[in-house]
C-alpha cells in the first residue's frame, strides 16, 4: 500500500457476460479526502463502489484497503429498508453490526446530523426518497467508520437538501475519507478535493480537483461586445492562437485560446482593430462540466 | 436493535405471526370439531344421499389436523421464511446487512426465528387439537403429542433450512418459496421410488403424530430426525456458502 493510501486497485476490471463495465482501473483514494468519482450513467461508478463495498468481485485486478473491513460503510443510491422498522431502529440496527460498543444514542446523534431528528420513532413505509437517502446516510454514519462510500448520495435530495448532505460530506471528511459518485458536477465541485473521471469503464483522469481544473481544460475568454459582433468574429477568427468561438447570445462569446499568455498579449488588440465595442473580457471560469465534457466526449 | 430482534419485529408487526398462527390453530380446532360432528354434517346433505361417517376416534381428529396443517400450515411456513431469507430479492437492503456483518450473520437469526415460530405455532395448534379432542371426542397419549410435537419441531426446522438453501439458489420470494415446495414435494417421492430409503427422509416426520398415537414407537422415527437435523445443517451451510458467493 502507497503512503498515505486509504484505497489502492490495480488493474480492476469488471465484465458482465459481454460488457465491460470497468476496464484497467487504477484508483487511489488518499487518506482524509473527499474524493469525487464523477462519470455519465453507466460509466461504472456503481460497479466500482460495489467491488469497494465487496458486494461485488472483480473479474480480475486487485482492491487493497488500508482500513478493517468493519471502518468502511457503503451507502446504495436509493437505500431502501424494512418498512415496519423505525427510523432509530434502523440506524441502530447499523450500530449494533458494525460497532455495538457504541453507545445507542449514537443512533439519535447520528439521525440529528442527517437531519431526521424529528422523525426518530416514525416507521421508514412512509418515507419519502429524499428522507430514505438522510436515513441511508444516518446508518452509513453512524458506526463512525473510517472510509465513507456513497453512490450518488444526493440524487433524491431537494435544493436545500443537498446543501445541508453536502456541507454534512465536508464536514465528515475533516477527520476522515469520504469517496462519493454523482453525476451532478457541481456537488463535487463544491466539496471535494479530489476527482475521478469514469468514463465507459475507463478512469480518465484522477487527481487533485484543482490540476485537473487548470490543466486540463482548454483555457478560454468570456468577450462580451455590443452590437454588432460580426466584425470581431472575423479578427478573432483570423488569429492563430484562438480556437473554437462560441456565440452564447446577448452578444457574448465564449473564445477558446491555445494559451493564456498569447491571449492576454493579443486579445485586447484584436478586438480594438475589429473596432468592437467592448463591455467586458474576462478568462472564462474553469469549471468541471467542461471539463468533464472534453474528457468524456 | 438486534437482527434477532428484527426477525421477531418482521413477525409481530406485520400480518405474518397471525397468519402463520391462525394457518395451524385453525385447523387444530377444525380437525377435531369436524371429526366429532361429521356424522351430523352429513346427515344433512340434501338430495337423498345417505353418508355414514365412521365413529369419531382421537386419531381421526388428530389425523384431520394433521393433513391440513402440513399443507396450508407448510405453504404459510414456507412462504414466511422465504419473505425473511430472501432477502438478496432486495438489493439494496441486502447491501444494508451485507456490508455490515458477513452474510451468515444474517443468514443463521432469520432462519433461527423463522423456524422458532412455525415449531412454536405448530406446537400450540397441537395443543388446541390436543384439548379439543379430548373435550369432545377422547383423550390422547400424552407421550405420543409431546413425541410428535418433538419431531413436527424438526421437520419444520429442515423446512425452514430447505428455504434458506433455496435463498441461496434463487433470488426472488415467490422463487424461493416454489423451489422449496417443489424440494418437499420430491422427497415423498424418493421415498416411494428407492426401497428402504422412507425411514429416513425427513418427509417421514409428517405422519408421526398420527403414527405416535396410533400407537407407533418414537424409535421408528429416529433415522428421519438424525437426517432432519444433518439435513438442516447442510442445507444451512450450503447457503451460506452460496449467499456468500453471490454478487449484489
Amino acid at each position: 500500500m502507497r503512503d498515505g493510501m486509504v484505497v489502492v486497485t490495480d488493474g480492476l476490471r469488471k465484465e458482465y457476460g459481454t460488457v465491460l463495465a470497468l476496464d484497467d482501473v487504477d484508483l487511489e483514494v488518499r487518506r482524509g479526502s473527499v474524493y469525487g468519482l464523477v462519470g455519465p450513467n453507466g460509466a461504472g461508478k456503481s460497479t466500482l463502489l460495489g467491488i469497494l463495498g465487496g458486494l461485488r468481485s472483480p473479474s480480475s485486478g486487485s482492491v487493497r484497503l488500508d482500513v478493517p473491513t468493519a471502518a468502511i460503510a457503503v451507502m446504495p443510491d436509493t437505500p431502501r429498508f424494512e418498512p415496519w422498522l423505525s427510523a432509530r431502529e434502523v440506524v441502530d440496527l447499523a450500530r449494533d453490526l458494525v460497532a455495538p460498543q457504541l453507545p445507542v444514542t449514537r443512533a439519535d446523534e447520528a439521525l440529528a446530523l442527517a437531519g431526521l431528528a424529528d422523525v426518530a420513532t416514525r416507521r421508514v413505509g412512509g418515507f419519502s426518497r429524499g428522507m430514505l437517502q438522510r436515513l441511508g446516510i444516518a446508518a452509513t454514519i453512524v458506526a463512525e467508520p473510517e472510509l465513507l462510500v456513497f453512490d450518488e448520495p444526493c440524487s433524491a435530495l431537494d435544493p436545500i437538501g443537498r446543501h445541508e448532505v453536502l456541507e454534512l460530506l465536508a464536514r465528515l471528511g475533516r477527520d476522515r475519507t469520504v469517496l462519493f459518485s454523482s453525476h451532478i458536477l457541481a456537488d463535487v465541485q463544491r466539496i471535494c478535493d479530489t476527482v475521478g473521471v469514469l468514463g465507459q469503464g475507463r478512469l480518465l483522469y484522477q487527481g487533485p480537483l484543482e490540476d485537473l481544473l487548470t490543466e486540463r481544460v482548454t483555457p478560454a475568454y468570456v468577450v462580451r461586445l455590443r452590437s454588432p459582433i460580426e466584425p470581431a468574429v472575423a479578427e478573432l477568427r483570423s488569429q492563430s492562437w484562438v480556437g473554437a468561438i462560441e456565440d452564447v447570445g446577448h452578444g457574448t462569446l465564449r473564445v477558446g485560446v491555445s494559451s493564456i499568455a498569447l491571449a492576454e498579449a493579443e486579445l485586447v488588440a484584436a478586438l480594438a482593430r475589429a473596432n468592437a465595442r467592448v463591455v467586458s473580457v474576462e478568462p472564462a471560469a474553469a469549471d468541471l462540466e467542461a471539463v468533464f465534457l472534453e474528457l468524456t466526449s | 436493535m438486534t437482527l434477532s430482534r428484527m426477525e421477531l419485529a418482521r413477525l409481530f408487526r406485520t400480518p405474518r405471526w397471525a397468519g402463520l398462527a391462525a394457518a395451524y390453530a385453525l385447523f387444530g380446532l377444525l380437525g377435531p370439531i369436524v371429526t366429532r360432528y361429521q356424522e351430523a354434517l352429513f346427515r344433512n346433505v340434501g338430495g337423498g344421499i345417505r353418508i355414514e361417517a365412521p365413529a369419531p376416534t382421537p386419531s381421526a381428529a388428530i389425523t384431520s389436523f394433521v393433513g391440513n396443517a402440513s399443507q396450508v400450515g407448510l405453504i404459510v411456513t414456507i412462504f414466511i421464511a422465504a419473505g425473511s431469507l430472501a432477502f438478496d430479492a432486495h438489493p439494496e437492503w441486502s447491501a444494508f446487512l451485507r456490508t455490515r456483518v458477513p452474510v451468515e450473520r444474517v443468514l443463521f437469526p432469520k432462519f433461527g426465528i423463522n423456524a422458532a415460530a412455525s415449531a412454536m405455532c405448530f406446537g400450540l395448534a397441537t395443543i388446541v387439537a390436543w384439548v379439543a379432542t379430548t373435550m369432545l371426542i377422547d383423550p390422547l397419549p400424552a407421550g405420543a403429542m409431546l413425541g410428535g410435537i418433538g419431531c413436527w419441531t424438526l421437520y419444520l426446522t429442515f423446512v425452514v433450512s430447505v428455504v434458506a438453501l433455496a435463498a441461496g439458489m434463487v433470488r426472488g420470494v415467490v422463487g424461493v418459496a416454489g423451489l422449496t415446495v417443489v424440494a418437499l414435494l420430491v422427497l415423498p417421492l424418493i421415498g416411494e421410488l428407492v426401497p428402504g430409503v422412507k425411514p429416513w427422509l425427513p418427509s417421514t416426520l409428517v405422519g408421526s403424530l398420527v403414527e405416535l398415537v396410533d400407537g407407533a414407537s418414537l424409535e421408528s422415527f429416529a433415522r428421519a430426525a438424525i437426517t432432519a437435523g444433518c439435513g438442516a445443517a447442510l442445507c444451512l451451510a450450503i447457503s451460506a456458502r452460496l449467499l456468500a458467493r453471490r454478487e449484489v
